[in-house]
Protein backbone atom coordinates (compact mmCIF):
# COMPACT_ATOMS: atom_id res chain seq x y z
CA UNK A 1 0.00 0.00 0.00
CA UNK A 2 2.77 2.42 0.95
CA UNK A 3 4.64 1.55 -2.19
CA UNK A 4 1.63 2.33 -4.32
CA UNK A 5 1.18 5.65 -2.51
CA UNK A 6 4.73 6.61 -3.39
CA UNK A 7 4.18 5.54 -6.99
CA UNK A 8 1.00 7.53 -7.24
CA UNK A 9 2.69 10.61 -5.79
CA UNK A 10 5.42 10.31 -8.40
CA UNK A 11 2.82 9.86 -11.12
CA UNK A 12 0.99 12.94 -10.01
CA UNK A 13 4.14 15.00 -10.07
CA UNK A 14 4.93 13.94 -13.64
CA UNK A 15 1.35 14.51 -14.80
CA UNK A 16 1.03 17.97 -13.32
CA UNK A 17 4.41 19.03 -14.70
CA UNK A 18 3.26 17.80 -18.11
CA UNK A 19 -0.03 19.66 -17.91
CA UNK A 20 1.59 22.90 -16.81
CA UNK A 21 4.28 22.61 -19.48
CA UNK A 22 1.66 22.08 -22.15
CA UNK A 23 -0.41 25.03 -21.01
CA UNK A 24 2.71 27.20 -20.89
CA UNK A 25 3.63 26.02 -24.39
CA UNK A 26 0.30 27.12 -25.79
CA UNK A 27 0.60 30.54 -24.19
CA UNK A 28 4.18 31.01 -25.33
CA UNK A 29 3.34 30.24 -28.93
CA UNK A 30 0.68 32.86 -28.93
CA UNK A 31 2.94 35.57 -27.68
CA UNK A 32 5.65 34.68 -30.18
CA UNK A 33 3.15 34.81 -32.96
CA UNK A 34 1.77 38.14 -31.82
CA UNK A 35 5.15 39.82 -31.55
CA UNK A 36 6.35 38.33 -34.82
CA UNK A 37 3.40 39.62 -36.77
CA UNK A 38 3.57 42.99 -35.05
CA UNK A 39 7.24 43.43 -35.92
CA UNK A 40 6.88 42.22 -39.48
CA UNK A 41 3.66 44.12 -39.98
CA UNK A 42 5.28 47.50 -39.61
CA UNK A 43 8.09 46.54 -41.95
CA UNK A 44 6.16 45.17 -44.89
CA UNK A 45 2.55 45.94 -45.38
CA UNK A 46 2.02 49.55 -46.03
CA UNK A 47 -1.29 51.25 -46.50
CA UNK A 48 -1.15 53.16 -49.74
CA UNK A 49 -2.64 56.52 -50.53
CA UNK A 50 -5.76 54.91 -51.96
CA UNK A 51 -6.25 52.92 -48.75
CA UNK A 52 -5.13 49.64 -50.30
CA UNK A 53 -2.94 47.34 -48.22
CA UNK A 54 0.07 46.32 -50.28
CA UNK A 55 1.59 42.84 -49.94
CA UNK A 56 4.85 42.26 -51.79
CA UNK A 57 6.22 38.83 -52.65
CA UNK A 58 9.38 37.89 -54.55
CA UNK A 59 10.03 34.36 -55.85
CA UNK A 60 13.42 32.97 -56.94
CA UNK A 61 13.56 29.23 -57.59
CA UNK A 62 11.74 27.66 -54.66
CA UNK A 63 12.60 30.54 -52.32
CA UNK A 64 9.72 32.83 -51.45
CA UNK A 65 10.50 36.23 -49.97
CA UNK A 66 7.83 38.00 -47.99
CA UNK A 67 7.96 40.04 -44.84
CA UNK A 68 5.28 37.91 -43.21
CA UNK A 69 3.98 34.46 -43.99
CA UNK A 70 0.53 35.51 -42.83
CA UNK A 71 -0.76 39.01 -43.47
CA UNK A 72 -3.66 40.39 -41.47
CA UNK A 73 -6.21 42.21 -43.61
CA UNK A 74 -9.31 44.00 -42.32
CA UNK A 75 -12.60 42.60 -43.63
CA UNK A 76 -13.84 44.60 -46.63
CA UNK A 77 -10.45 46.30 -46.95
CA UNK A 78 -8.62 46.52 -50.30
CA UNK A 79 -5.59 44.29 -50.85
CA UNK A 80 -2.93 45.04 -53.44
CA UNK A 81 -0.84 41.97 -54.14
CA UNK A 82 2.48 42.52 -55.95
CA UNK A 83 4.26 39.36 -57.02
CA UNK A 84 7.65 39.25 -58.76
CA UNK A 85 8.81 35.85 -59.99
CA UNK A 86 11.76 34.47 -61.97
CA UNK A 87 9.47 32.56 -64.33
CA UNK A 88 6.12 32.74 -66.06
CA UNK A 89 3.35 31.36 -63.89
CA UNK A 90 -0.01 32.22 -62.44
CA UNK A 91 -0.76 33.71 -59.01
CA UNK A 92 -3.89 32.26 -57.43
CA UNK A 93 -5.72 33.63 -54.37
CA UNK A 94 -7.64 30.62 -53.03
CA UNK A 95 -11.19 31.10 -51.83
CA UNK A 96 -11.50 34.38 -53.68
CA UNK A 97 -10.46 32.53 -56.84
CA UNK A 98 -8.58 35.52 -58.20
CA UNK A 99 -5.86 34.81 -60.74
CA UNK A 100 -3.20 36.92 -62.43
CA UNK A 101 -0.43 35.90 -64.85
CA UNK A 102 3.11 36.72 -63.89
CA UNK A 103 6.00 37.20 -66.36
CA UNK A 104 9.67 36.66 -65.41
CA UNK A 105 11.01 39.75 -63.64
CA UNK A 106 7.90 41.85 -64.14
CA UNK A 107 5.77 42.37 -61.05
CA UNK A 108 2.20 41.15 -61.39
CA UNK A 109 -0.39 43.20 -59.55
CA UNK A 110 -3.74 41.99 -58.26
CA UNK A 111 -6.06 44.32 -56.40
CA UNK A 112 -9.29 43.15 -54.80
CA UNK A 113 -11.64 43.75 -51.89
CA UNK A 114 -11.19 41.26 -49.05
CA UNK A 115 -14.87 40.60 -48.41
CA UNK A 116 -14.69 36.95 -47.22
CA UNK A 117 -13.55 36.28 -43.64
CA UNK A 118 -11.07 33.49 -42.95
CA UNK A 119 -7.50 32.51 -43.73
CA UNK A 120 -6.74 32.16 -47.44
CA UNK A 121 -3.67 30.92 -49.24
CA UNK A 122 -1.98 32.71 -52.13
CA UNK A 123 -0.20 30.25 -54.38
CA UNK A 124 2.03 30.21 -57.43
CA UNK A 125 -0.15 27.77 -59.30
CA UNK A 126 2.12 25.85 -61.73
CA UNK A 127 4.98 25.62 -59.26
CA UNK A 128 2.59 24.68 -56.41
CA UNK A 129 4.46 27.18 -54.30
CA UNK A 130 2.75 28.81 -51.33
CA UNK A 131 3.48 32.54 -51.33
CA UNK A 132 1.62 34.00 -48.39
CA UNK A 133 -1.56 33.62 -46.35
CA UNK A 134 -4.16 36.35 -46.00
CA UNK A 135 -5.92 36.46 -42.66
CA UNK A 136 -9.09 38.45 -43.31
CA UNK A 137 -11.05 39.50 -40.22
CA UNK B 1 2.30 22.70 -51.67
CA UNK B 2 -0.97 21.51 -50.29
CA UNK B 3 -3.80 23.94 -49.72
CA UNK B 4 -4.51 24.82 -46.14
CA UNK B 5 -6.62 22.00 -44.83
CA UNK B 6 -7.09 18.40 -45.91
CA UNK B 7 -5.86 19.24 -49.38
CA UNK B 8 -9.34 20.57 -49.93
CA UNK B 9 -11.01 23.83 -49.21
CA UNK B 10 -9.49 27.15 -50.02
CA UNK B 11 -10.20 28.64 -46.64
CA UNK B 12 -9.07 28.03 -43.07
CA UNK B 13 -10.59 29.27 -39.83
CA UNK B 14 -9.46 32.40 -38.10
CA UNK B 15 -7.44 31.84 -34.95
CA UNK B 16 -9.24 32.31 -31.64
CA UNK B 17 -7.57 33.81 -28.53
CA UNK B 18 -6.89 30.44 -26.93
CA UNK B 19 -5.87 31.22 -23.37
CA UNK B 20 -9.36 32.28 -22.36
CA UNK B 21 -10.96 29.16 -23.83
CA UNK B 22 -8.24 27.04 -22.20
CA UNK B 23 -8.75 28.39 -18.68
CA UNK B 24 -12.53 28.15 -19.00
CA UNK B 25 -12.35 24.58 -20.30
CA UNK B 26 -9.92 23.38 -17.62
CA UNK B 27 -12.08 24.95 -14.92
CA UNK B 28 -15.29 23.39 -16.24
CA UNK B 29 -13.68 19.93 -16.37
CA UNK B 30 -12.34 20.09 -12.84
CA UNK B 31 -15.58 21.45 -11.39
CA UNK B 32 -17.55 18.74 -13.23
CA UNK B 33 -15.24 16.10 -11.85
CA UNK B 34 -15.69 17.11 -8.23
CA UNK B 35 -19.43 17.60 -8.62
CA UNK B 36 -19.64 14.05 -9.95
CA UNK B 37 -17.49 12.71 -7.15
CA UNK B 38 -19.83 14.30 -4.64
CA UNK B 39 -23.25 13.65 -6.17
CA UNK B 40 -23.00 10.72 -8.61
CA UNK B 41 -22.62 7.74 -6.35
CA UNK B 42 -24.04 4.76 -8.17
CA UNK B 43 -23.43 3.73 -11.79
CA UNK B 44 -26.20 4.77 -14.15
CA UNK B 45 -24.67 4.33 -17.59
CA UNK B 46 -23.73 0.67 -17.61
CA UNK B 47 -26.79 -0.82 -19.32
CA UNK B 48 -26.52 0.02 -23.00
CA UNK B 49 -29.62 -1.83 -24.09
CA UNK B 50 -32.11 -0.67 -21.50
CA UNK B 51 -34.67 1.53 -23.19
CA UNK B 52 -38.00 1.75 -24.89
CA UNK B 53 -38.41 -0.74 -27.79
CA UNK B 54 -39.30 0.79 -31.17
CA UNK B 55 -42.79 0.01 -32.55
CA UNK B 56 -42.91 -3.47 -34.06
CA UNK B 57 -43.98 -2.13 -37.46
CA UNK B 58 -40.91 0.08 -37.72
CA UNK B 59 -38.65 -2.76 -36.61
CA UNK B 60 -40.14 -5.08 -39.26
CA UNK B 61 -39.50 -2.50 -41.96
CA UNK B 62 -35.90 -1.92 -40.86
CA UNK B 63 -35.16 -5.63 -40.60
CA UNK B 64 -36.84 -6.55 -43.88
CA UNK B 65 -34.30 -8.19 -46.26
CA UNK B 66 -35.57 -6.00 -49.10
CA UNK B 67 -34.88 -2.87 -47.05
CA UNK B 68 -31.36 -4.03 -46.15
CA UNK B 69 -30.70 -4.86 -49.79
CA UNK B 70 -32.02 -1.47 -50.92
CA UNK B 71 -29.64 0.36 -48.55
CA UNK B 72 -26.63 -1.57 -49.82
CA UNK B 73 -27.68 -1.03 -53.42
CA UNK B 74 -27.73 2.72 -52.67
CA UNK B 75 -24.25 2.32 -51.19
CA UNK B 76 -23.07 0.45 -54.27
CA UNK B 77 -24.51 3.09 -56.61
CA UNK B 78 -22.79 5.86 -54.64
CA UNK B 79 -19.48 3.99 -54.80
CA UNK B 80 -19.76 3.43 -58.56
CA UNK B 81 -20.70 7.06 -59.26
CA UNK B 82 -17.73 8.24 -57.17
CA UNK B 83 -15.37 5.91 -59.07
CA UNK B 84 -16.67 7.00 -62.48
CA UNK B 85 -16.50 10.70 -61.62
CA UNK B 86 -13.01 10.37 -60.12
CA UNK B 87 -11.83 8.41 -63.16
CA UNK B 88 -13.44 10.31 -66.02
CA UNK B 89 -13.97 13.82 -64.62
CA UNK B 90 -11.43 16.63 -64.72
CA UNK B 91 -8.18 16.21 -62.81
CA UNK B 92 -8.71 19.03 -60.33
CA UNK B 93 -10.66 19.15 -57.08
CA UNK B 94 -11.81 22.65 -58.05
CA UNK B 95 -14.00 21.21 -60.81
CA UNK B 96 -14.30 17.51 -59.94
CA UNK B 97 -16.69 16.76 -57.05
CA UNK B 98 -15.25 13.32 -56.21
CA UNK B 99 -12.59 14.56 -53.72
CA UNK B 100 -15.18 16.65 -51.85
CA UNK B 101 -17.48 13.62 -51.77
CA UNK B 102 -14.76 11.44 -50.26
CA UNK B 103 -13.16 13.82 -47.75
CA UNK B 104 -16.16 15.92 -46.75
CA UNK B 105 -19.44 14.14 -47.47
CA UNK B 106 -18.30 10.58 -46.76
CA UNK B 107 -15.50 10.87 -44.22
CA UNK B 108 -17.04 13.69 -42.17
CA UNK B 109 -20.63 12.66 -42.88
CA UNK B 110 -20.05 9.28 -41.19
CA UNK B 111 -19.99 11.04 -37.82
CA UNK B 112 -23.37 12.84 -37.68
CA UNK B 113 -25.19 9.99 -39.43
CA UNK B 114 -23.77 7.36 -37.08
CA UNK B 115 -24.45 9.58 -34.07
CA UNK B 116 -28.10 9.81 -35.10
CA UNK B 117 -28.85 6.34 -36.44
CA UNK B 118 -26.13 3.98 -35.22
CA UNK B 119 -23.89 1.85 -37.47
CA UNK B 120 -25.03 3.34 -40.80
CA UNK B 121 -22.00 2.33 -42.81
CA UNK B 122 -22.59 -1.33 -42.01
CA UNK B 123 -26.11 -0.87 -43.37
CA UNK B 124 -24.94 0.84 -46.57
CA UNK B 125 -21.62 -0.98 -47.04
CA UNK B 126 -21.44 -1.90 -50.75
CA UNK B 127 -18.43 -4.16 -50.17
CA UNK B 128 -20.55 -6.41 -48.00
CA UNK B 129 -23.02 -6.65 -50.87
CA UNK B 130 -20.27 -7.63 -53.31
CA UNK B 131 -18.92 -10.23 -50.89
CA UNK B 132 -22.44 -11.64 -50.44
CA UNK B 133 -22.85 -11.76 -54.23
CA UNK B 134 -19.58 -13.65 -54.64
CA UNK B 135 -20.57 -16.05 -51.87
CA UNK B 136 -23.89 -16.68 -53.60
CA UNK B 137 -22.24 -17.43 -56.93
CA UNK B 138 -19.38 -19.54 -55.56
CA UNK B 139 -21.60 -21.42 -53.11
CA UNK B 140 -19.32 -20.63 -50.14
CA UNK B 141 -21.97 -19.56 -47.74
CA UNK B 142 -21.14 -21.34 -44.48
CA UNK B 143 -19.08 -19.79 -41.74
CA UNK B 144 -16.85 -22.88 -41.94
CA UNK B 145 -15.92 -22.03 -45.52
CA UNK B 146 -13.84 -19.12 -44.26
CA UNK B 147 -10.93 -18.75 -41.95
CA UNK B 148 -11.51 -17.33 -38.47
CA UNK B 149 -9.80 -14.05 -37.68
CA UNK B 150 -7.43 -14.75 -34.75
CA UNK B 151 -8.64 -13.13 -31.53
CA UNK B 152 -5.50 -11.05 -31.06
CA UNK B 153 -6.10 -9.27 -34.38
CA UNK B 154 -9.21 -7.53 -33.04
CA UNK B 155 -9.51 -4.02 -34.41
CA UNK B 156 -5.87 -3.61 -35.43
CA UNK B 157 -6.64 -3.81 -39.20
CA UNK B 158 -9.14 -0.97 -38.80
CA UNK B 159 -6.62 1.09 -36.84
CA UNK B 160 -4.11 0.56 -39.66
CA UNK B 161 -6.69 1.48 -42.29
CA UNK B 162 -7.59 4.69 -40.48
CA UNK B 163 -3.92 5.58 -40.17
CA UNK B 164 -3.42 5.09 -43.92
CA UNK B 165 -6.46 7.22 -44.77
CA UNK B 166 -5.49 10.05 -42.41
CA UNK B 167 -1.94 9.87 -43.79
CA UNK B 168 -3.33 10.36 -47.29
CA UNK B 169 -5.58 13.17 -46.09
CA UNK B 170 -3.08 15.06 -43.95
CA UNK B 171 0.45 14.14 -45.02
CA UNK B 172 0.42 13.26 -48.69
CA UNK B 173 1.07 16.19 -51.01
CA UNK B 174 -1.94 16.02 -53.30
CA UNK B 175 -4.66 14.12 -51.45
CA UNK B 176 -7.45 15.97 -53.23
CA UNK B 177 -6.29 15.20 -56.76
CA UNK B 178 -9.06 13.13 -58.35
CA UNK B 179 -6.52 10.57 -59.64
CA UNK B 180 -5.24 9.99 -56.11
CA UNK B 181 -8.79 9.74 -54.81
CA UNK B 182 -9.50 7.12 -57.49
CA UNK B 183 -6.37 5.15 -56.67
CA UNK B 184 -7.21 5.16 -52.97
CA UNK B 185 -10.81 4.03 -53.49
CA UNK B 186 -9.84 1.22 -55.87
CA UNK B 187 -6.94 -0.02 -53.74
CA UNK B 188 -9.07 0.11 -50.60
CA UNK B 189 -11.87 -1.90 -52.22
CA UNK B 190 -9.48 -4.50 -53.60
CA UNK B 191 -7.73 -5.02 -50.24
CA UNK B 192 -11.04 -5.23 -48.37
CA UNK B 193 -12.62 -7.65 -50.86
CA UNK B 194 -9.52 -9.84 -50.81
CA UNK B 195 -9.52 -9.98 -47.01
CA UNK B 196 -13.23 -10.78 -47.02
CA UNK B 197 -12.59 -13.57 -49.52
CA UNK B 198 -10.38 -15.20 -46.89
CA UNK B 199 -12.23 -14.33 -43.67
CA UNK B 200 -15.79 -14.01 -44.94
CA UNK B 201 -18.20 -11.15 -44.41
CA UNK B 202 -17.29 -11.07 -40.74
CA UNK B 203 -14.06 -9.35 -41.80
CA UNK B 204 -15.75 -6.00 -42.33
CA UNK B 205 -16.80 -5.57 -38.71
CA UNK B 206 -13.11 -5.65 -37.72
CA UNK B 207 -11.15 -4.76 -40.82
CA UNK B 208 -13.11 -2.13 -42.74
CA UNK B 209 -11.76 1.08 -41.23
CA UNK B 210 -14.77 3.17 -42.20
CA UNK B 211 -17.34 0.64 -41.01
CA UNK B 212 -15.52 0.22 -37.70
CA UNK B 213 -15.41 4.02 -37.32
CA UNK B 214 -19.13 4.31 -38.04
CA UNK B 215 -20.08 1.43 -35.73
CA UNK B 216 -17.95 2.89 -32.96
CA UNK B 217 -19.53 6.35 -33.24
CA UNK B 218 -22.91 4.60 -33.48
CA UNK B 219 -22.46 3.34 -29.91
CA UNK B 220 -23.26 6.93 -28.95
CA UNK B 221 -26.53 6.95 -30.88
CA UNK B 222 -29.98 6.90 -29.27
CA UNK B 223 -30.74 3.59 -31.01
CA UNK B 224 -29.37 0.22 -29.96
CA UNK B 225 -30.11 -3.40 -30.77
CA UNK B 226 -30.74 -5.60 -27.75
CA UNK B 227 -28.46 -8.65 -28.16
CA UNK B 228 -30.90 -10.96 -26.35
CA UNK B 229 -33.82 -10.68 -28.78
CA UNK B 230 -32.62 -8.33 -31.54
CA UNK B 231 -35.15 -5.64 -30.64
CA UNK B 232 -34.27 -2.06 -31.52
CA UNK B 233 -34.50 0.21 -28.50
CA UNK B 234 -34.49 3.93 -27.93
CA UNK B 235 -31.97 4.48 -25.16
CA UNK B 236 -29.83 6.99 -23.34
CA UNK B 237 -26.97 7.58 -25.83
CA UNK B 238 -24.43 7.87 -23.03
CA UNK B 239 -25.41 4.45 -21.74
CA UNK B 240 -24.88 3.13 -25.27
CA UNK B 241 -21.18 3.85 -24.85
CA UNK B 242 -20.94 1.05 -22.30
CA UNK B 243 -21.29 -1.33 -25.26
CA UNK B 244 -18.01 -0.23 -26.84
CA UNK B 245 -16.17 -3.52 -27.41
CA UNK B 246 -13.08 -4.31 -25.39
CA UNK B 247 -11.26 -6.33 -28.06
CA UNK B 248 -7.57 -5.78 -28.91
CA UNK B 249 -6.82 -2.72 -31.03
CA UNK B 250 -9.78 -0.67 -29.85
CA UNK B 251 -7.49 1.74 -28.00
CA UNK B 252 -5.40 2.08 -31.17
CA UNK B 253 -8.44 2.93 -33.30
CA UNK B 254 -9.48 5.73 -30.96
CA UNK B 255 -5.93 7.04 -30.50
CA UNK B 256 -5.40 7.18 -34.29
CA UNK B 257 -8.58 9.26 -34.59
CA UNK B 258 -7.52 11.63 -31.81
CA UNK B 259 -3.87 11.80 -32.85
CA UNK B 260 -4.63 12.55 -36.50
CA UNK B 261 -6.87 15.45 -35.47
CA UNK B 262 -4.08 16.74 -33.26
CA UNK B 263 -1.63 16.46 -36.16
CA UNK B 264 -3.93 18.38 -38.46
CA UNK B 265 -3.98 21.18 -35.88
CA UNK B 266 -0.21 21.02 -35.53
CA UNK B 267 0.37 21.08 -39.28
CA UNK B 268 -1.58 24.33 -39.55
CA UNK B 269 0.55 26.19 -37.02
CA UNK B 270 2.97 28.76 -38.39
CA UNK B 271 5.77 26.87 -36.65
CA UNK B 272 5.06 23.66 -38.55
CA UNK B 273 4.50 25.45 -41.84
CA UNK B 274 7.89 27.18 -41.54
CA UNK B 275 9.47 23.79 -40.77
CA UNK B 276 7.78 21.87 -43.59
CA UNK B 277 8.13 24.78 -46.01
CA UNK B 278 11.87 24.12 -46.10
CA UNK B 279 11.49 20.51 -47.17
CA UNK B 280 10.62 19.05 -50.54
CA UNK B 281 9.84 15.64 -51.98
CA UNK B 282 10.67 12.71 -49.77
CA UNK B 283 11.82 14.84 -46.84
CA UNK B 284 8.42 16.57 -46.79
CA UNK B 285 6.62 13.23 -46.66
CA UNK B 286 8.94 11.86 -43.98
CA UNK B 287 8.49 14.95 -41.83
CA UNK B 288 4.70 14.74 -42.16
CA UNK B 289 4.71 11.00 -41.42
CA UNK B 290 6.86 11.57 -38.35
CA UNK B 291 4.51 14.35 -37.22
CA UNK B 292 1.41 12.18 -37.65
CA UNK B 293 2.93 9.15 -35.92
CA UNK B 294 4.32 11.42 -33.22
CA UNK B 295 0.94 12.91 -32.38
CA UNK B 296 -0.77 9.48 -32.38
CA UNK B 297 2.06 8.27 -30.12
CA UNK B 298 1.70 11.20 -27.73
CA UNK B 299 -2.06 10.78 -27.42
CA UNK B 300 -1.71 7.02 -26.86
CA UNK B 301 1.13 7.36 -24.37
CA UNK B 302 -0.81 9.88 -22.28
CA UNK B 303 -3.89 7.65 -22.20
CA UNK B 304 -1.99 4.43 -21.50
CA UNK B 305 0.02 6.09 -18.74
CA UNK B 306 -3.16 7.26 -17.07
CA UNK B 307 -4.82 3.86 -17.14
CA UNK B 308 -2.05 1.26 -17.02
CA UNK B 309 0.27 2.96 -14.61
CA UNK B 310 -2.54 3.51 -12.19
CA UNK B 311 -1.90 1.13 -9.26
CA UNK B 312 -5.51 1.10 -8.04
CA UNK B 313 -7.07 0.49 -11.39
CA UNK B 314 -5.16 -2.75 -11.81
CA UNK B 315 -6.86 -4.90 -9.23
CA UNK B 316 -9.16 -7.73 -10.08
CA UNK B 317 -9.75 -6.90 -13.73
CA UNK B 318 -10.28 -9.54 -16.39
CA UNK B 319 -10.11 -7.02 -19.20
CA UNK B 320 -7.12 -4.69 -19.49
CA UNK B 321 -7.89 -1.45 -17.68
CA UNK B 322 -7.14 0.74 -20.68
CA UNK B 323 -9.92 -0.98 -22.60
CA UNK B 324 -12.38 -0.59 -19.74
CA UNK B 325 -12.04 3.19 -19.95
CA UNK B 326 -11.47 3.78 -23.65
CA UNK B 327 -15.15 4.48 -24.33
CA UNK B 328 -14.72 7.68 -22.31
CA UNK B 329 -12.56 8.97 -25.16
CA UNK B 330 -15.27 8.50 -27.77
CA UNK B 331 -17.28 11.67 -26.98
CA UNK B 332 -13.92 13.48 -27.14
CA UNK B 333 -13.31 12.07 -30.63
CA UNK B 334 -16.73 13.33 -31.69
CA UNK B 335 -16.12 16.75 -30.11
CA UNK B 336 -12.84 17.19 -31.95
CA UNK B 337 -14.34 15.98 -35.21
CA UNK B 338 -17.04 18.63 -34.99
CA UNK B 339 -14.54 21.34 -34.00
CA UNK B 340 -12.14 20.27 -36.71
CA UNK B 341 -14.47 19.82 -39.66
CA UNK B 342 -17.40 22.13 -38.97
CA UNK B 343 -16.30 24.95 -41.26
CA UNK B 344 -15.01 22.51 -43.88
CA UNK B 345 -18.48 20.97 -44.07
CA UNK B 346 -20.42 24.24 -44.21
CA UNK B 347 -18.13 25.77 -46.85
CA UNK B 348 -16.32 23.07 -48.85
CA UNK B 349 -19.34 20.77 -48.38
CA UNK B 350 -21.24 23.09 -50.72
CA UNK B 351 -18.83 22.17 -53.53
CA UNK B 352 -20.11 18.60 -53.35
CA UNK B 353 -23.44 19.59 -54.88
CA UNK B 354 -22.33 22.71 -56.80
CA UNK B 355 -19.82 20.62 -58.78
CA UNK B 356 -22.21 17.67 -59.11
CA UNK B 357 -24.02 19.58 -61.85
CA UNK B 358 -21.09 18.99 -64.17
CA UNK B 359 -19.33 15.96 -62.67
CA UNK B 360 -17.35 14.97 -65.75
CA UNK B 361 -16.37 18.46 -66.91
CA UNK B 362 -18.42 18.29 -70.09
CA UNK B 363 -20.27 21.57 -69.64
CA UNK B 364 -23.42 19.92 -68.29
CA UNK B 365 -25.75 21.60 -65.81
CA UNK B 366 -27.70 18.70 -64.28
CA UNK B 367 -28.96 20.43 -61.15
CA UNK B 368 -28.76 24.06 -62.22
CA UNK B 369 -25.82 24.77 -59.90
CA UNK B 370 -23.00 24.81 -62.48
CA UNK B 371 -20.70 27.80 -62.20
CA UNK B 372 -21.98 28.84 -58.78
CA UNK B 373 -19.42 29.78 -56.15
CA UNK B 374 -19.11 28.58 -52.56
CA UNK B 375 -20.88 30.98 -50.22
CA UNK B 376 -18.20 31.81 -47.64
CA UNK B 377 -20.59 33.97 -45.69
CA UNK B 378 -23.09 31.17 -45.00
CA UNK B 379 -21.90 31.04 -41.38
CA UNK B 380 -20.25 33.86 -39.41
CA UNK B 381 -16.69 33.36 -38.19
CA UNK B 382 -17.77 34.00 -34.58
CA UNK B 383 -20.30 31.16 -34.85
CA UNK B 384 -17.56 28.83 -36.07
CA UNK B 385 -15.32 29.68 -33.12
CA UNK B 386 -18.17 29.16 -30.62
CA UNK B 387 -19.13 25.81 -32.16
CA UNK B 388 -15.50 24.69 -31.95
CA UNK B 389 -15.00 25.58 -28.29
CA UNK B 390 -18.39 24.19 -27.23
CA UNK B 391 -17.81 20.92 -29.16
CA UNK B 392 -14.41 20.29 -27.60
CA UNK B 393 -15.63 21.14 -24.11
CA UNK B 394 -18.83 19.07 -24.37
CA UNK B 395 -16.81 16.07 -25.56
CA UNK B 396 -14.49 16.28 -22.59
CA UNK B 397 -17.20 16.88 -20.00
CA UNK B 398 -19.07 13.81 -21.29
CA UNK B 399 -15.77 11.91 -21.18
CA UNK B 400 -15.40 12.76 -17.48
CA UNK B 401 -18.99 11.58 -16.86
CA UNK B 402 -18.38 8.28 -18.62
CA UNK B 403 -15.07 7.61 -16.90
CA UNK B 404 -16.62 8.39 -13.52
CA UNK B 405 -19.54 6.06 -14.11
CA UNK B 406 -17.24 3.22 -15.16
CA UNK B 407 -14.97 3.81 -12.17
CA UNK B 408 -17.81 3.52 -9.66
CA UNK B 409 -19.10 0.44 -11.48
CA UNK B 410 -15.68 -1.26 -11.46
CA UNK B 411 -14.41 -0.36 -7.99
CA UNK B 412 -16.22 -0.90 -4.77
CA UNK B 413 -14.01 1.01 -2.38
CA UNK B 414 -14.77 4.70 -2.51
CA UNK B 415 -11.15 5.87 -2.33
CA UNK B 416 -10.19 3.54 -5.19
CA UNK B 417 -13.06 4.86 -7.25
CA UNK B 418 -11.86 8.41 -7.01
CA UNK B 419 -8.15 7.72 -7.30
CA UNK B 420 -8.65 5.59 -10.39
CA UNK B 421 -9.98 8.70 -12.08
CA UNK B 422 -7.36 11.29 -11.10
CA UNK B 423 -4.85 10.31 -13.79
CA UNK B 424 -7.61 10.21 -16.39
CA UNK B 425 -8.76 13.66 -15.34
CA UNK B 426 -5.22 14.96 -15.80
CA UNK B 427 -5.12 13.43 -19.27
CA UNK B 428 -8.47 14.94 -20.21
CA UNK B 429 -7.44 18.40 -19.02
CA UNK B 430 -4.18 18.00 -20.96
CA UNK B 431 -6.01 16.89 -24.12
CA UNK B 432 -8.42 19.81 -23.79
CA UNK B 433 -5.73 22.44 -23.37
CA UNK B 434 -3.62 20.95 -26.15
CA UNK B 435 -6.60 20.43 -28.44
CA UNK B 436 -7.84 23.98 -28.05
CA UNK B 437 -4.34 25.38 -28.63
CA UNK B 438 -3.78 23.25 -31.74
CA UNK B 439 -7.20 23.44 -33.35
CA UNK B 440 -8.17 27.00 -32.58
CA UNK B 441 -4.89 28.84 -32.17
CA UNK B 442 -3.20 27.97 -35.45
Amino acid sequence: MRESRVRSARWWLVASVLAVALAACGGGDDQDQATATAAAGSATTEVGAAGAQTVQVTVAGTKVQTAERRVKVPLDGTVRLEVTADRADEVHVHGYDRMVDVEPGKPAVLEFTANLPGVFEVELEEASLKLVELQVQ
Amino acid sequence: MRPLAHGLGARADLPVPVWMAQYAAALVLIVTFFMLARFWESPRLQEPYRGRPLPMGLQRLIDAPAFRLALRLIGLAALLVAIVVAAFGTDSSATNPAPTWLYVWFWVGIVPLSLLFGPVLRAFNPLRLITQGIALVSGRRDRDDFRTLPAWVGYWPAAAGLLVFTWLELVYRNPARPQNVLTFILLYCVVQLAAAAVYGERWYAHGDAFEVYSTLIGRLSPFGRRPTDGRLVLRNPLAGLASVPVEPGIVAVICVLLGSTAFDGLSRTQWWQRLSGQTTGLAYLLLGTAGLLGMVGLVSAAYLAATRQNPWARRGQKVAVERRFVHALLPIVVGYTVAHYFSLVVFQGQAGYLLASDPLGRGWDLFGTAGQQINYRAVATATIAIVQVVAILTGHVLGVFIAHDRAIADYTRSHHRLRAQYPLLVVMVTYTLGGIALLLGA
